[in-house]
């Protein structure tokens, strides 16, 4: 990954993200170590305070656990939440969008539903 | 752990007032980016820090003592801008052995391989080195030094993009091999923020912002939608920049005293965006009114 600095999502959002994109990508399993703060501080040239902020955000959700003195490590149920939560947050957000934009559009509650099915269609 | 401690630090040089009432406190391994426009008061701020100016009224401690010409803090502290000067005597290799003598942490093995690395010849004297080899130089003193206070004033000017890019990684790994406090000052924050823990704003000799980066970033968002939908919205807060055009408003404010989510600004047609760490300075930093356009109207 690289990072985006004149992108407007903070660094530490953009690590955390790529976190989890690991583990989605069972890059990182469950059990398995992630990386300190200090090797993703080597990884993406960024300050090992703004690395540890990335990890502190897994931390709180209970995708990662800590072992004293040995670091972070992958939470059992990490992966099936971060696809919950993906499910759950970033869909409703899309589908607000959609609605919004099919709304100032002028497409009607109908037309718009007949467009989802057929795009589900095409991707089947 | 504090490193530095201002109190109410004031400086003056004639009547113009480089510094007035400045009070703030430096975290020990920490590296942070010292921003201001030109003629702010950074390099008068460094230059006390370094014990090489005196402070007219209010105090200044470094390791808990006045720098003031004082050798207990110049043993642990080094200071490097572009007037950093040699004898004319000495090769750039017999400069380096004298670094070694004073500096107990000295890395010299490091300096030689980053040298050799910017291409630049150890046989030389300090005055012949072009622009941007002197600074690379001074740099390197500065890094392989290893002191607990670093402090790099405008380390990059009059390099090339590659070697800058190049040296602010060597700065990041040095402070992650040997942790240490780096106050930086740099005119192109875009190209250091991601190393940056700290930023420590500056305007007209005054401290305005001393921040986490991401909080710094955060405290002003920019607001762009129908002028109509605006109006209200904008009296409430803090505005720091607004441009009309064709009834379409743009602009930048507190996102601290707007109080209104995301999500009903969204059904507004209202769009929120986040602004990069040196638009929030730029914004933080201008004039209230001033504006480049006005010259031309």
């Amino acid at each position: 990954m690289h990072v985006h600095l004149d992108g407007t999502t903070p660094i530490y959002m953009q690590i955390a993200e790529w976190l989890q994109h690991e583990i989605i990508a069972d890059r990182l399993q469950a059990d398995q170590k992630v990386y300190s703060q200090y090797q993703l501080a080597e990884l993406f040239n960024i300050n090992p305070a703004t690395a540890g902020k990335g990890l502190t955000i897994l931390l709180e959700e209970q995708l990662l656990y800590k072992k004293r003195g040995l670091g972070m490590f992958v939470t059992m149920d990490a992966k099936e939440r971060i696809l919950l939560k993906r499910r759950n947050e970033i869909l409703t957000k899309m589908a607000q969008e959609i609605v919004l934009e099919a709304k100032r559009l002028l497409v009607s509650d109908e037309e718009l539903l007949v467009l989802i099915r057929k795009t589900q269609e095409g991707l089947e | 752990m504090n490193i530095i401690q201002c109190e109410e630090l004031s400086k003056s040089f004639g009547r113009r007032h480089a510094l007035q009432r400045v009070t703030c406190a430096i975290d020990a391994e920490k590296i942070i980016g010292i921003i201001g426009r030109n003629g702010a008061g950074k390099s008068t701020l460094l230059n006390i820090f370094a014990g090489y100016l005196k402070p007219m009224t209010g105090s200044c401690k470094v390791f808990n003592e006045n720098p003031f010409n004082n050798i207990q803090t110049a043993a642990n502290m080094i200071f490097i801008d572009d007037r950093l000067s040699f004898s004319d005597y000495l090769s750039l290799e017999d400069i380096l052995k004298m670094g070694a003598d004073f500096y107990p942490n000295w890395q010299n093995e490091l300096a030689y391989r980053m040298l050799d690395y910017a291409g630049i010849d150890l046989t030389a004297k300090h005055q012949q080195l072009s622009k941007g080899q002197l600074a690379t130089f001074n740099l390197v003193y500065g890094l392989v030094s290893r002191c607990s206070l670093t402090i790099l004033d405008e380390p990059m000017n009059g390099m090339d993009e590659a070697i800058r890019t190049d040296f602010y990684r060597a700065i990041l790994k040095e402070y992650l091999a040997f942790p240490r406090t780096f106050l930086i000052t740099s005119h192109h924050l875009q190209e250091m923020e991601s190393i940056l823990e700290e930023i420590l704003l500056i305007d007209e000799g005054s401290v305005i912002a001393h921040a986490p980066l991401d909080e710094f970033k955060e405290q002003l968002i920019s607001l762009h939608g129908p002028s109509d939908e605006l109006a209200d919205l904008l009296s409430e807060t803090e505005v720091y920049a607004q441009k009309i055009v064709a009834g379409v408003t743009s602009a930048v404010v507190d996102a601290s005293k707007l109080f209104i989510s995301e999500e009903i600004l969204r059904t507004k047609g209202i769009k929120v965006s986040a602004l990069t760490a040196s638009e929030v300075c730029m914004y933080l930093t201008n004039k209230k009114g001033r504006d480049i356009d006005a010259i031309f109207d």
